[in-house]
């Protein structure tokens, strides 16, 4: 009789702890609910863009080509049947060595009229890049039936290059002069100098490090600030 | 005799639950202009995993020092939270001297949550539905939460993100 007390007891205990639990879960999914979504200013970010390209659902890769610095790309990538973006990661290993997360409101939105998410790229300055930029996407997904995930990886391939042509694409950037030329000019310069300061260098690769360090006119000016 | 064996039983569990919120703590050295405290749930979730996440998501690619602290007094937190949300958290910060209390909650079988409390007590989550082929995504998902909501609530990392 004395035993079956303890036991009934222990299981009081015990029942009382997991109540406790369960009541807590519930509780905290009974928190406010932010403003989150409705809070995006989508205005402002589709008055940021300066060229617009679009790309296919089916399309896993598209070139473009720029000629003007500095350039925010909108890139308008066709998603059918999608409720919700869980997140969009960019990498580009070659020269940047560049893998994060873009900002969902400032670099990313999904528009679900249209069936498009629109990616912003703030490129660096055309003077900087050596060689054509590679940009990987990887896009998880959540489809309108939930709990099925698309995951997508897309390619964008960005053309330009001023201080020599650009072999790949055929392209002759000879009408913008030579690389002495585009460097001596003020304007160039100053975008050059703000771009350098917006570039953590030394997440490049060592090569390219250097590489800029050498044909960054201002180089001392700017470490120094 | 079965008393005895019973508190003891009892007390063992209150003391390792306390040592384990005594230990649960990590401090960052770093000197930081944002500063984020992290508590996850279940405890199983990987809180250093997510932690270091965060901090190189924003270090490499911000131009901000920060530092993450993940306090694994959960319970105590999300009490805290549940009897007066907007004082605790206002009270917490300053306490232990944070911009941000983030919180995770991967609630299996249903969705993933991440909450974000700013100083002043206000709150923003995103909720995403579970699936066992998301386990795997955790990380990212968490990541890209975070940051969407803190540059939602102070504008701080788009404007100064480096290349």
């Amino acid at each position: 009789m004395i035993q079956n007390k303890y036991i009934v007891q222990l299981c009081m205990v015990f029942m009382l702890a997991y109540i406790s639990g369960c009541s807590q879960v519930n509780v905290r999914t009974q928190s406010a609910m932010g403003n989150f979504y409705q809070n995006i200013n989508k205005k402002e970010f589709y008055s940021k863009a300066t060229y617009k390209m679009t790309m296919l659902e089916s399309s896993p890769i598209v070139s473009i080509s720029l000629f003007r610095v500095p350039q925010i790309v909108e890139a308008g990538i066709q998603l059918s049947k999608v409720n919700q973006i869980l997140f969009v990661k960019l990498t580009e290993k070659k020269l940047l060595n560049i893998e994060r997360h873009l900002i969902f409101g400032k670099e990313y939105l999904y528009d679900t009229e249209k069936g498009k998410l629109f990616i912003l790229f703030d490129l660096p300055a055309l003077y900087l890049m050596k060689d054509h930029l590679d940009i990987y996407l990887d896009i998880l997904a959540l489809n309108t039936e939930k709990k099925f995930t698309r995951h997508l990886r897309k390619k964008i391939v960005f053309n330009w290059k001023p201080l020599k042509d650009n072999v790949d694409t055929g392209f002759n950037y000879g009408q913008f002069g030579t690389e002495e030329q585009l460097i001596e000019t003020k304007t160039i310069q100053k975008i050059v100098s703000e771009e350098y300061k917006n570039t953590a260098i030394k997440r490049f690769n060592p090569d390219y490090a250097e590489f800029i360090n050498s044909v960054f006119p201002q180089k001392e000016l700017i470490q120094t600030e | 005799m079965k008393t005895k064996v019973l508190l003891i039983f009892m007390c063992g569990i209150f003391s390792l639950s306390s040592i384990s919120c005594q230990t649960g703590r990590i401090v960052s050295s770093k000197t930081e202009d944002l500063s984020i405290g992290l508590t996850m749930y279940p405890s199983d979730l990987s809180v250093t995993a997510v932690q270091n996440a965060i901090e190189s998501s924003l270090s490499n690619y911000y131009r901000l020092k920060f530092n993450v602290t993940s306090f694994q007094e959960f319970d105590t937190i999300m009490n805290g939270v549940n009897t007066n949300a907007e004082q605790y958290v206002k009270g917490f910060l300053k306490e232990h001297k944070l911009d941000y209390l983030v919180y995770v909650q991967n609630r299996r079988n249903l969705d993933l949550w991440l909450m974000v409390w700013n100083q002043q007590g206000y709150v923003e989550n995103i909720i995403v539905p579970y699936s066992k082929r998301l386990e795997t995504q955790l990380i990212d998902i968490s990541v890209n939460a975070f940051i969407s909501i803190i540059e939602n609530m102070d504008n701080r990392l788009y404007a100064n993100k480096l290349y």
